[in-house]
């Protein structure tokens, strides 16, 4: 009964992201303007009329550029959190299979990664990197894995112990069958589970890296950019931040409901709010 | 006690491993502070004058070379000057120093007023209108980029309703209030989720049920067991986000013009400035080493079942 009202759960918040997943695919055709093209002549211009959210200091629609952005955004945005949660669960699985050197190794490796204040340390590299969307994609990755490497390591430690892994290895299966047959299938709910939650965190900090100039660049329209360009202008013009900043804060919503929904649906007994057991009475003095 | 001794000894070979690494990683970028303060000009220098100008710098040597270098200076308490400005490096840093932590305890103590009622509020309350009101305000909160929190509160509470400054040029309270409510609402939105799972999951123990079957008043089982019960890991969560407050945030510091670590780090990786870089770098690995044994120190003291494990 409960697992049925949290699928529904899960179907509903998925609503919203496939628009927002829509939108991204088909950015170029729902632009009503060119995202790029400057106007001068109708630079400024306030939300309303031809212009839905208004025009920036050089005349280019807001709303395309926040339709094209959104396309940059959480195109990349999951792009990264697809190679940091392969990354890390691959380091993590081999880590928690084979034990011993290989396994201190691992581990050792992703406590230097998550000594580091995770945001300047992807700032470090992006600029190592030169930035671009992809430096920044890249940088954060490298900072991020270690979180799926804990979470796949410990995962397979447990599934590692069950009696059925030790009866396919006596019937002949091989470690690399072991990992894909029996160790990945069962490991994979709770690192979906920290994927999913991560993608509205991991699209912050793109576009905060975007903001510092990190990101990408300029004249591309990212949200973190287009932020970062009308800062200057917030006093008199302050749809030009407020445009893309609500289409971030709208995406990552979705995808953070979307993320405990399937928490919820996956694994029943975390504590979300969901009623738990009996209900006391007269509890209040 | 004598772990303390044995884990600060710890932080030397950090150090060692940290400072080296960051070194190597700034060279491998192939771009140095006079390139980077040549872009940044516009002016265009002669190959020589660029090779006059690295010379001095030391930056034609071989990385290992100039790696040494540092650290024999850093040994006679040296840390360099910025390759920028041409300032010492250690009172630089040490001039940034009080911004980042007086950001750091008024945005910590915000957070603990904002989160701990809250939070036990939405749990003793669950699943009733205000639980979920709270709940609701801490969903927008997680959802919020803090640039984007940091750029609405400006534009409220500085632009429109001009209550505070928009840039925070000096160590007022006055100045520090919109950067502190920025991070302290991106902190509290989680916490506030923290510590009702917390509270939730005590309230649900045997001894609730038996404390409450013998007739002890729920505020007093809520504030002598429950409360204390949850403080390991508020304590733990705290202790972590002082570390990485510590470490200055620099989107929020570089908004508001905060002139704290965070914004020198962002400037000094924006312009390749190695020395500032690394005693930016240090700083981290000193506030990682400390925070963590804090953490560990507390929990100790504040939980028994911990400290007879070590014993046992």
């Amino acid at each position: 009964m409960r697992r049925k009202k949290n699928l529904v759960r899960l179907i509903l918040t998925l609503i919203p992201v496939t628009l927002f997943l829509l939108s991204a695919m088909l950015a170029p055709y729902l632009c009503p303007f060119d995202p790029d093209a400057q106007d001068l002549a109708s630079s400024l211009l306030p939300p309303g009329g031809r212009h839905l959210l208004g025009t920036d200091l050089y005349g280019r629609d807001l709303f395309s550029r926040v339709i094209a952005g959104g396309r940059i955004s959480i195109l990349s945005t999951l792009v990264l959190v697809g190679i940091t949660a392969l990354a890390g669960t691959a380091a993590g699985v081999l880590s928690g299979f084979m034990g011993g050197w290989i396994d201190a190794l691992i581990m050792r490796i992703s406590d230097l990664f998550l000594a580091f204040p995770g945001l300047v340390f992807a700032m470090a590299l992006a600029a190592v990197l030169h930035g671009g969307v992809w430096g920044a994609v890249v940088s954060l990755a490298l900072v991020n894995w270690p979180k799926y490497a804990r979470v796949a390591r410990s995962e397979t430690l447990t599934v590692r112990k069950q009696t059925y892994i030790e009866a396919a290895r006596l019937s002949g299966d091989s470690s690399l069958q072991l990992i894909f047959r029996h160790i990945l299938p069962n490991i994979a709910g709770p690192l979906l589970v920290t994927a999913t939650l991560d993608i509205g965190t991991m699209m912050m900090e793109l576009a905060g890296l975007a903001f510092l100039g990190l990101g990408a660049q300029p004249p591309a329209s990212e949200w973190g950019n287009m932020m970062s360009d009308g800062r200057s202008l917030l006093q008199t013009y302050p749809w030009i931040v407020l445009a893309p900043g609500f289409a971030i804060f709208l995406t990552v919503a979705a995808f953070n409901l979307m993320g405990d929904a399937l928490r919820d649906y996956l694994d029943p007994t975390s504590v979300t709010g969901k009623r738990r057991g009996r209900r006391r009475k007269g509890r209040r003095p | 006690m004598r772990d303390v001794g044995k884990r600060l000894l710890q932080l030397i070979p950090i150090l060692f491993v940290i400072t080296f690494l960051s070194f190597a990683m700034m060279h491998l970028a192939g771009s140095d502070a006079v390139e980077q303060k040549m872009l940044n000009t516009g002016e265009t220098a002669s190959a020589e004058t660029v090779d006059r100008a690295r010379a001095e710098l030391g930056l034609n040597l071989p990385f290992p070379i100039q790696y040494g270098r540092w650290l024999k200076g850093l040994v006679h308490g040296d840390m360099g000057v910025s390759y920028v400005s041409g300032k010492a490096v250690m009172p630089l840093f040490f001039s940034k120093l009080p911004a980042t932590l007086l950001l750091t305890l008024l945005s910590v103590l915000l957070t603990v007023f904002i989160s701990v009622p809250l939070g036990i509020l939405s749990a003793v309350y669950q699943n009733r209108g205000i639980d979920l009101l709270i709940r609701i305000l801490s969903f927008i909160g997680n959802s919020m980029p803090n640039f984007f929190t940091a750029l609405v509160l400006m534009y409220l509470l500085a632009i429109i309703h001009p209550i505070f400054p928009v840039i925070s040029g000096d160590l007022s309270l006055r100045s520090a209030a919109l950067p502190s409510i920025t991070l302290a609402i991106a902190m509290s939105a989680k916490y506030i989720r923290q510590m009702r799972a917390v509270v939730l999951k005590e309230l649900h123990q045997p001894y609730v049920t038996g404390a409450t079957a013998r007739g002890v008043r729920f505020s007093t089982i809520l504030f002598h067991s429950v409360l204390k019960a949850s403080l390991v890991t508020i304590f733990t969560l705290l202790a972590m986000s002082i570390g990485s407050l510590l470490g200055g945030t620099a989107i929020v510091e570089s908004i508001f013009m905060w002139d704290g670590v965070g914004k020198m780090a962002a400037d000094a990786i924006r312009m390749r400035d190695y020395p500032v870089i690394q005693a930016y770098v240090m700083w981290m690995a000193v506030i990682y080493v400390l925070v963590n044994l804090a953490a560990d120190l507390l929990n100790r003291l504040l939980d028994p079942r911990i400290r007879l494990g070590e014993e046992a």
